[in-house]
């Protein structure tokens, strides 16, 4: 119960809960990729892809390529875990009030769990919808795509790199953080009464 | 009901808002359109590299080297990595194998002279005078796949190109 007390201040404040908040705050707020996608050698760059659930950016040939949904797709998650946020703060520093333990959120956990199912079902997406095979999740490959112009076919081959953005550790350390501070919540509060 | 089953519907019903809400403003703005929501919006840039003038023949032993002015006429940056090619004559013999003298790199709105080299297996004049006896000119063939550079990506094309040497040339060039 020690350790209850310390995290909580004295059973008045859920410290986890307003930290975990923060830190996701900040990571919805610095719109930065989650995960990047890299296409070219010697500097240069044939494609780019920079993902997050709050953001999205696509390249090919230095010119932006946009699919509308995405943009509705990016704001659904940054108005959900904005509130996750909101409920999380107010609930943790409502602690000792019984009723603020549904507040606390673990959205901020959840999303990063999908995030990276999503990102590694990528790959298997590329292949159906446009041939494309060769997309690495992590790391590098060379991706090889030959397509008809005319009577002539037209190889092309781009070294692809991809790497998971320290943005997501920070995403996902936060999501962490709602376990013990859900917990922390449950002890903290006392029993609402009927 | 308890305050906490409120609490519980309060934040269900603000979570369906944020959900709902983003749908609403998709099919406001796309409502009549809706394939349209999921169509991907590009426009590459224009990527045009075309010859122009013949700038002429050189003669090294082994070696004839045909010298073509290009053009980057696109909005990209192109770069001739390579040639792999072979040359055939007009009865589809082949007699020398193609490749490029040095690696190229055009800049959008450059213009770069690029030398295409052939090798032959003896030396050019006794592979090419035979196939003169009775002609003005030889009519040879190049074919094989061009690697340009774009961007970091490896572009590979098809190429045939026709490559015609008249008597004169060759004098001229040797």
């Amino acid at each position: 119960m020690e350790l209850v007390d310390t995290l909580s201040l004295n059973r008045r404040v859920n410290t986890l809960g307003v930290a975990g908040s923060l830190l996701l705050l900040y990571v919805v707020l610095s719109d930065k990729p989650w995960w990047i996608l890299t296409g070219g050698s010697s500097g240069e760059r044939a494609i780019l892809i920079e993902l997050s659930p709050f953001t999205f950016t696509m390249e090919v040939l230095g010119r932006p390529l946009t699919i509308p949904v995405v943009f509705y797709v990016n704001l659904a998650a940054k108005l959900s875990i904005l509130l996750a946020i909101a409920t999380t703060a107010l609930g943790s520093i409502l602690a000792s009030k019984p009723w603020s333990n549904p507040m606390i959120s673990v959205k901020g956990l959840i999303l990063p769990i999908l995030f990276i199912v999503g990102v590694f079902t990528l790959p298997q997406i590329a292949q159906l919808t446009v041939g494309l095979s060769g997309i690495p999740i992590l790391g590098e490959s060379n991706m090889r795509y030959a397509f008809k112009s005319g009577e002539a076919e037209v190889v092309v081959e781009i070294p692809l790199k991809s790497e998971i953005t320290i943005h997501y550790w920070i995403a996902l350390a936060a999501g962490i953080i709602s376990i013990p501070a859900k917990i922390l919540q449950g002890r903290i509060a006392k029993p609402s009464k009927r | 009901m308890n305050k906490t089953g409120i609490v519980k519907i309060t934040i269900m019903l603000l979570d369906s808002l944020a959900i709902l809400l983003p749908i609403a403003l998709a099919l406001n703005q796309y409502g009549q359109n809706i394939h349209k929501l999921f169509t991907p919006s590009y426009e590459p840039p224009k990527i045009d590299i075309s010859p122009g003038r013949f700038l002429g023949f050189r003669i090294e032993d082994r070696n004839l080297y045909a010298t073509f002015e290009f053009m980057n006429r696109g909005e990209v940056k192109v770069i001739f990595e390579s040639l792999n090619a072979m040359v055939y004559t007009s009865k589809g013999t082949p007699v020398a194998s193609a490749s490029l003298s040095r690696r190229i790199s055009l800049e959008p709105g450059g213009v770069e002279n690029v030398t295409f080299k052939l090798a032959f297996n003896t030396t050019v004049w006794d592979a090419l005078t035979p196939l003169l006896l009775d002609e003005n000119s030889v009519e040879l063939k190049v074919n094989g796949t061009l690697t340009l550079g774009i961007l970091g990506s490896k572009v590979i094309i098809p190429v045939s190109l026709p490559l015609a040497i008249s008597r004169f040339e060759l004098e001229l060039a040797g």
